[in-house]
């Protein structure tokens, strides 16, 4: 099995540009957590996920200390996620990937998701974008074998 | 001069004397340069001392004179564990958040209790532990008043570099000239404490010129802090009472240790091994919290701080002090300028614990040649390290070191500790930012340190 056989081609793609609100609207709309950072040339230059929202609206010093975090008030997140309305993509996609190619096997993309802590791994051709290869599609392309 | 270094200061000039002066200048180096990890020099000049046989295993294990001072590394270690076990009861966050809300959510009154604090804790316990445990509560106040956290942990590291100034416990140079010195916790207490009291006084002064304008908020975030539940913070009540139990002895026994006797390292082994039996944490999970890099970064001086004691460069360098300042048997007061100045100024640029190590005992060598005429006995009677014309020598030393270490980012382990925190956080505060801040607080100490050296001593 390769990852082709377990690639999402019409993964939620934004640009640098795009605000949050829209790109937030849209990943809520879909099935998937991470979207793929595309530029005018359609080539990858990042990703976007929930985790980099919440990353950006939970203060960096709870990992000193979670305890700090019972004590703040009650609508904290929902003033820092009002903080986020002018920003854009490009201020906190994440830039350093991990890829696959459509012809690696399957099990190494497995391997970068559980060893490396990725939820989703971008598929790429000759620097041309192609899909994402996410946890979710794996296991829908593996597990029927034991259903 | 000792009978240990009259002995080898005849190799003056030897293969021995520049072989420990090597090994002195080459580690020095490399821990200014930062390079190579301060420890690992530290434990390689001290093999090298040892390896190449400047010091026998007997004098760096053993002697009193030459060899590590187990009173500083235990006292050290004691102090981390008592700590770490009173961090974990969550008491220095519920303190911090207690006292935000009695200065009424006003950011400027917070920062100064934070200040005042923040050098009370560094007095009693150690500055590093200090910081570290109330960055994460500063940051969380000023992240809920929506204001700028950096000059609050400026402000937090400098309270306390200078609050640590005022005990022998409350900064490593300290703890190196008490056991140098054979000065009582209650020595630094009259001698240091009440300068300690002027300069953060001056340090609330500054702050209020530089930040009040700055810091207003509005009423609702300061209801923000008002509505807090801070005994939410205390992770263990059972605990907290206990380590403040614990602390308060353990603070008595250093008080009256000039009457008991029992020494401030006795003292605070006992704490720690009867905090860590009443807290029933596991000693693994405590212990491996102990600072082991600081402690054997200390151990790896002594070795290699008691090569050149031994080869006689430290009472070259205490001659050479003598001819510049021209100490009598009445009087040390240019001495004591000098070594406040040029302490204060290294300190800033140095590690100042071992520039202390090195400083400690040419102090004693010049007590030595001042007032036994370089007579050799061993050890150095207490009526010498003791006569009132050397111990403002000591308190300019101490004063020096200590507060020198505000100048610069690099000058103390708490302001290290404290960028540190903030980068993590996201707010870098560049060297440059930090020394606008504190080498004007370094040189306002300095000064305050020069009259009161000269009003309470000459």
């Amino acid at each position: 099995m390769n990852v082709r056989t377990a690639m999402l081609e019409s993964p939620v793609t934004t640009t640098p540009e795009e605000t949050f609100p829209e790109l937030l609207n849209r990943l809520l709309g879909s099935r998937q957590a991470t979207a793929a950072v595309l530029d005018p040339e359609g080539r990858l230059v990042g990703l976007v996920g929930i985790h980099d929202v919440l990353r950006k609206i939970v203060p960096h010093y709870v990992d000193i200390d979670f305890k700090l975090m019972e004590v703040m008030h009650e609508n904290y997140l929902v003033e820092r996620m009002a903080g986020l309305k002018d920003t854009r993509v490009a201020d906190f996609m994440t830039r350093k990937l991990d890829t696959v190619a459509p012809d690696d096997t399957l099990i190494k993309a497995a391997g970068i998701i559980v060893e490396r802590c990725r939820k989703t791994l971008p598929v790429i051709e000759d620097g041309k974008f192609l899909g994402m290869v996410t946890r979710r599609s794996i296991l829908e392309t593996v597990g029927p074998t034991l259903l | 001069m000792t009978s240990e270094t009259h002995a080898v200061a005849a190799a003056a000039g030897s293969g021995t004397y520049w072989l420990a002066c090597s090994i002195f200048a080459i580690s020095f180096l490399l821990i200014v340069s930062e390079k190579v990890h301060k420890t690992k020099v530290a434990l390689l000049g001290a093999a090298a001392t040892l390896g190449l046989s400047v010091l026998s295993q007997e004098e760096a294990f053993h002697s009193p004179h030459l060899g590590i001072d187990h009173s500083v590394i235990f006292l050290l270690i004691a102090m981390m564990i008592m700590i770490n076990i009173m961090g974990r009861s969550g008491i220095f966050e519920w303190s911090a958040v207690r006292m935000a809300k009695l200065a009424r959510g006003r950011p400027f009154p917070i920062m100064v209790v934070f200040l005042l604090f923040t050098a009370v804790f560094s007095a009693l316990l150690d500055n590093v532990t200090t910081v570290l445990l109330f960055a994460p509560v500063t940051l969380l106040i000023a992240d809920e008043l929506e204001i700028d956290p950096i000059p609050f942990l400026i402000v937090e590291a400098l309270a306390s570099n200078i609050g640590g100034t005022a005990t022998l416990i409350g900064d490593p140079p300290n703890l190196m000239i008490a056991s140098r010195s054979k000065l009582g916790f209650m020595d630094f207490v009259v001698n240091l404490a009440p300068v300690v009291v002027v300069m953060l006084a001056a340090l609330v002064a500054v702050t209020w010129v530089l930040f009040r304008k700055r810091l207003k908020v509005d009423d609702k975030r300061r209801d923000h802090i008002l509505q807090m539940n801070e005994a939410k913070l205390i992770r263990d009540p059972a605990l907290a009472k206990k380590s403040l139990f614990v602390l308060v002895l353990v603070t008595l026994g250093f008080a009256t240790h000039g009457s008991t006797h029992i020494e401030p390292a006795t003292i605070a082994l006992c704490g720690a091994a009867v905090l860590l039996l009443i807290s029933r944490l596991d000693a693994h999970r405590v212990l491996a919290e102990v600072e082991w890099p600081t402690i054997y970064f200390f151990v790896g001086l002594y070795v290699i701080v008691g090569g050149v004691v031994k080869v006689g460069l430290v009472s070259d360098l205490s001659r050479f002090v003598i001819d510049i300042t021209q100490p009598t048997e009445t009087s040390m007061f240019a001495t004591s300028m000098v070594l406040l100045w040029f302490s204060g100024i290294a300190s800033a640029f140095l590690d100042n614990i071992p520039y202390v190590a090195t400083m400690a005992p040419m102090v004693s060598e010049m007590a030595v040649t001042v007032f036994q005429d370089g007579a050799a006995v061993s050890p150095v009677p207490l009526t010498t390290l003791h006569h009132p014309v050397i111990m403002p020598v000591w308190w300019a030393l101490a004063l020096g070191s200590c507060l020198g270490g505000n100048g610069t980012p690099i000058g103390a382990s708490a302001n290290v500790v404290v960028l540190g925190i903030a980068e993590r956080s996201g707010r870098k505060i560049s060297f440059l930012r930090f020394m606008a801040y504190g080498m004007p607080v370094m040189f306002l100490t300095l000064v305050i340190s020069t009259f009161y050296l000269w009003l309470r001593y000459y």
